[in-house]
């Protein structure tokens, strides 16, 4: 299993939060939101593509709507071995973190 | 209206997103356009697109490099797997492609070094060589050297004129240089004024360029040269003799002279310690005089003042020298006239007499640059024919990735991929061959090109730049006729039928390159046959068995002693002594006629001869009588050929007197004899008039005709006499006939580079028929199939598409046999005397053609067609 990087750690995060409504706006936002910083949507399409190659979300398309200028919307959803790959990112972050979370400064 | 960013924004997400995320990427931005556009407005809505816009793109170009290069993995294995699989086909295609560019490459090499001649002089661009042209008695003349005085009275006369340097050079000088007990004869002894280093940039290695030549009889010689006077010793401050006689001190170490100037030399010496460094006589042009020029100055405004200059200086000795003044001369329709040449252009563009070495042509670097382009180019259609030729076989392939989901541009970019490792595979095997077989090119052209692949850091990424270059433009027909498929119907066995015009390129392909084929074969034959003229004409006089010892003068007065001595040998007929020889240079010399008005000047070649001459080269007298020593030498008479007869508009020449100036009078020198002409120099040239001066002065060649047999003993007995009479001056000796096979040393080399050329042309004009060949017996499978079902036998098939293909080989012939004639014509104008372009040769070629042609075509289509009927018609 490769790990993740943490555009994808997040973003995987989001689209598995969003559950049923997981298109790139509403990733877009929410990740925006939870991180404070503001993202591109070249930054989130990319780690999205990354993430569908490795197996761990799919994609399908949705139908169109003329809000969108009549273009359809694709939605992604975390696969198995995407659950795993998180669940394995949250062992890595804690096993790193163990013993020095007391020395950070205030 | 709903709010959406600006078209040209959207087209811009469209082109830039990456194909898996395809137009749904777009609506997003749509989408949260609009709702900032409702939330805070157009403005601020744009601001947000298009900083989107700026950080995304990036990042999605990226993506695409990567997923394009994610599929080029596939394509190198396809690639790899179907060369392997095919390798009979690859073999054939990759040689033809490695000779084709290998070709290339040479050609290119021998270009690049023929236009690099001279100009590593630090000067060169500035650097101009003087010469004199003009008519005189209505003949034209040109000479790249000019008189001695000159270079003085430019450099007080024009003040744009930096700097001048004369140098020496007699024709065809040898001289005899000694150093202690080393002596050898040296054709490279030029004299040069001390200015040399000024003008030209040869770095001394030791030595100061300021003062070496300054004072006379100082010389300077090259590395090599030092090398083999004096090993390891220094040279500087040593003494060497020339011609047992003027001693010269060393006094500096030159590098060797780059084999790309368009003069060389071994040693170099002050010229002020010739006399002739100093005469006042404008007249005799003996020196190359160069000129470098003001930076920018154009040289039309320093010819303009010629001229004046003429006048000035020329004039009061033309007044001299014939009585009449030049303004009587130039009216009387003669011309002189001085000119210039850019030093970087001597090497392509000067072919006057008693240049300092043979010259080279523009006209070569044009027809060899043509040559290949054009080889380039049928390597590369060559390579297309046989890349679609195979195209059937891949025709399943092409359909089910198609089938799968495979865009047409994806197929093109594999096909691509494809001819670009077929094109670097076989560029890597043109670069071996080049390195292989540059020594044999150095050979046959005389010159001394290297490779060094690693040298150069631009030539890495252009080899590159080439390989992909070359491969896509190879590689782009056989991908667009492969990618055009329709799955469908290459699934079912359909292959769609070619369009005429299409056949009609591949055809006169191949009858373009049998043409050049055909073409060169006859150039080879056309040569083969003038050097076999050459070889068999009668030249006049008799040439066998005539042995030549050079730098006679050696001897000093002591000739006719050494003369009579060895006659004493029953291995010598006889010997006569002379200052020229048939096959070397000859220069003409000016003369007035008694009788004939004084403007005009009359030229000939002289030659001065003791009385055995004609009987040692078995001339025949056609009027009068020739020399003989019974006439006292204070009567001067000379014999004359035929062609000064004719030149000098004679109707009785026997008797007529030829006026010689000398010493302040003019003697009149009668004419006793004349001699048929016989071919004292190249058959290049017309036989031009020839007076035969009397003299026993010391002359430069002994010839002998010496009996066949037991040669070496009679060559021991002329060295061991020679030693007897020259001690201490090198025996040096040649035969006449190797001489004389010398002057057509270029034609013959002509003729082996157009015989390769011929044979290499052959090669790829058989791979290009066996490529056509293999796409029309696959295209026609089914034809074959049922033939054979109805019948016919597989000779008779064979027989079928024989007529059929060797059609267009007739056809190269009638395209090639003008273009042939054109080009052999105008090389045979080269030589005044020349043998016939016989049928019998194009017919030669032509059949040579045809015969392999139909050898080709029979072998390819045997193959095809001992096919198994049954397996060709099966799917229908």
């Amino acid at each position: 299993m490769k790990i993740l990087s943490r555009a994808e750690e997040l973003i995987l995060l989001t689209i598995w939060r969003l559950k049923e409504n997981a298109y790139c706006v509403p990733i877009f936002e929410k990740a925006q939101k939870h991180t404070g910083k503001k993202w591109s949507l070249g930054g989130v399409y990319i780690p999205l593509g990354r993430l569908e190659k490795k197996g761990y979300i799919i994609s399908y398309l949705g139908e169109p709507s003329s809000e969108r200028g009549g273009k359809r919307k694709r939605f992604y959803k975390v696969t198995p071995a995407g659950l795993r790959a998180l669940k394995t990112a949250k062992e890595v972050e804690k096993s790193m973190w163990e013993g020095l979370e007391d020395i950070l400064p205030e | 209206m709903t709010k959406r960013p600006n078209i040209l924004g959207r087209w811009i997400i469209d082109t830039f997103i990456p194909e898996y995320i395809g137009s749904a990427g777009s609506g997003d931005y749509e989408e949260l356009y609009k709702k900032i556009a409702e939330e805070k407005g157009r403005i601020r809505a744009n601001l947000w697109f298009w900083r989107q816009i700026f950080r995304s793109i990036p990042l999605f170009i990226n993506e695409s490099i990567i997923w394009s290069t994610a599929m080029f993995k596939n394509y190198f294995k396809i690639t790899l797997r179907n060369l392997l699989k095919y390798k009979g086909y690859s073999f054939i295609n990759i040689t033809g492609f490695a000779i084709g560019i290998a070709c290339c490459l040479l050609i290119l090499l021998f270009i690049r070094d023929e236009l690099s001649f001279d100009r590593y002089h630090k000067n060169a661009d500035r650097i101009y060589r003087v010469g004199v042209k003009g008519v005189i008695n209505n003949n034209e003349f040109g000479l790249v050297s000019s008189p001695s005085p000159m270079a003085k009275a430019f450099l007080d006369e024009f003040p744009e004129v930096e700097k001048v340097v004369r140098i020496y050079n007699e024709i065809d000088r040898e001289y005899s240089v000694r150093y202690k007990d080393k002596i050898f004869n040296e054709s490279g002894f030029l004299h040069a004024d001390d200015s040399i280093f000024e003008v030209f940039t040869f770095p001394l290695i030791e030595g100061d360029p300021a003062t070496a030549l300054k004072e006379p009889n100082s010389v300077i010689i090259t590395k090599e040269t030092a090398e083999r006077y004096f090993g390891s010793e220094n040279p500087v401050g040593r003494t060497l003799t020339r011609d047992n006689r003027y001693d010269y001190t060393i006094t500096g170490i030159v590098e060797n002279i780059p084999h790309n100037s368009h003069f060389h030399f071994d040693f170099l010496a002050s010229f002020n310690t010739l006399d002739v460094s100093r005469t006042p006589v404008w007249l005799n042009n003996n020196v190359m005089t160069y000129v470098v020029l003001q930076k920018e100055y154009p040289i039309e405004q320093l010819e303009a003042k010629f001229p004046d200059f003429i006048n000035k200086y020329i004039g009061p000795q033309v007044k001299m020298a014939l009585g009449i003044t030049l303004d009587e001369f130039i009216s009387s329709g003669s011309r002189y006239d001085f000119f210039t040449q850019p030093l970087t252009d001597i090497h392509l563009h000067s072919h006057f007499m008693a240049e300092f070495e043979p010259n080279s042509d523009i006209k070569y670097v044009y027809i060899f640059l043509v040559i290949a382009l054009f080889i380039l180019l049928i390597a590369c259609i060559n390579f297309m024919n046989l890349s679609t030729a195979r195209s059937s076989a891949r025709a399943k392939e092409i359909g089910i990735r198609k089938v799968m989901g495979s865009k047409r541009i994806q197929i093109i970019r594999q096909f691509l991929t494809e001819s670009v490792v077929l094109t670097f595979i076989s560029v890597l095997i043109a670069l071996i061959l080049v390195k292989l077989t540059l020594p044999v090119f150095n050979n046959v052209t005389g010159k001394q090109l290297t490779v060094e692949y690693l040298n150069s850091i631009f030539l890495i990424p252009g080899i590159f730049g080439i390989i992909i270059l070359v491969g896509i433009l190879a590689g782009s027909y056989p991908a667009f006729f492969l990618s055009s498929f329709h799955p469908i119907s290459v699934l079912q066995k359909r292959i769609k039928t070619e369009k005429k015009n299409q056949s009609i390129i591949r055809n006169s392909l191949v009858v373009f390159q049998f043409a050049v084929f055909i073409t060169l074969c006859v150039c080879t034959l056309v040569v083969r046959d003038q050097l076999n003229f050459i070889r068999n004409r009668n030249l006049g006089f008799d040439k066998e068995h005539i042995l030549v010892i050079n730098r006679a003068q050696s001897l000093g007065t002591r000739i006719e002693e050494y003369k009579n001595e060895i006659l004493q040998n029953s291995g010598i007929i006889c010997a006569s002594a002379s200052s020229n020889l048939p096959g070397k240079q000859y220069t003409l010399t000016g003369f007035q006629i008694e009788g004939k008005p004084k403007e005009t000047l009359y030229q000939a070649a002289v030659v001065s001869v003791d009385p055995d001459f004609a009987k040692t080269y078995d001339l025949e007298t056609v009027e009068g009588r020739y020399l003989s020593e019974e006439h006292s030498i204070d009567t001067l008479s000379v014999v004359i050929n035929e062609s000064a007869v004719k030149s000098f508009d004679f109707d009785n020449p026997v008797g007529k007197c030829i006026l010689a100036p000398s010493n302040n009078r003019t003697m009149r020198i009668p004419i006793v004899g004349v001699i048929k002409d016989f071919h004292f120099e190249s058959l290049h040239q017309k036989i031009r008039p020839m007076v035969i001066v009397p003299s026993f002065l010391q002359h430069r060649f002994i010839s002998i005709r010496i009996q066949p047999e037991n040669i070496s003993s009679t060559l021991n007995f002329l060295k061991n006499k020679w030693e007897q009479f020259a001690t201490g001056q090198p025996f040096d000796f040649f035969f006449l006939d190797d001489q004389l096979n010398n002057l057509y040393k270029e034609d013959r080399r002509m003729g082996t580079i157009v015989s390769v050329f011929s044979v290499l042309a052959l090669f790829i004009g058989c791979l290009g028929l066996y490529g056509l060949v293999s796409f029309a017996t696959e295209r026609r499978k089914k034809e074959v199939g049922i033939r054979k079902v109805l019948g016919a036998s597989v000779s008779n098939i064979v027989f079928l598409f024989t007529k059929e293909f060797s059609k267009w080989v007739l056809l190269a012939n009638i395209l090639a046999w003008p273009a042939a004639w054109y080009f052999m014509n105008k090389w045979i104008q080269n030589f005044a005397y020349r043998t016939n372009i016989g049928w019998n040769l194009f017919l030669m070629a032509g059949i040579t053609a045809i015969v392999i042609a139909v050898l080709t075509i029979s072998y390819q289509v045997t193959k095809s067609a001992a096919a198994n009927p049954v397996k060709s018609i099966r799917y229908e």
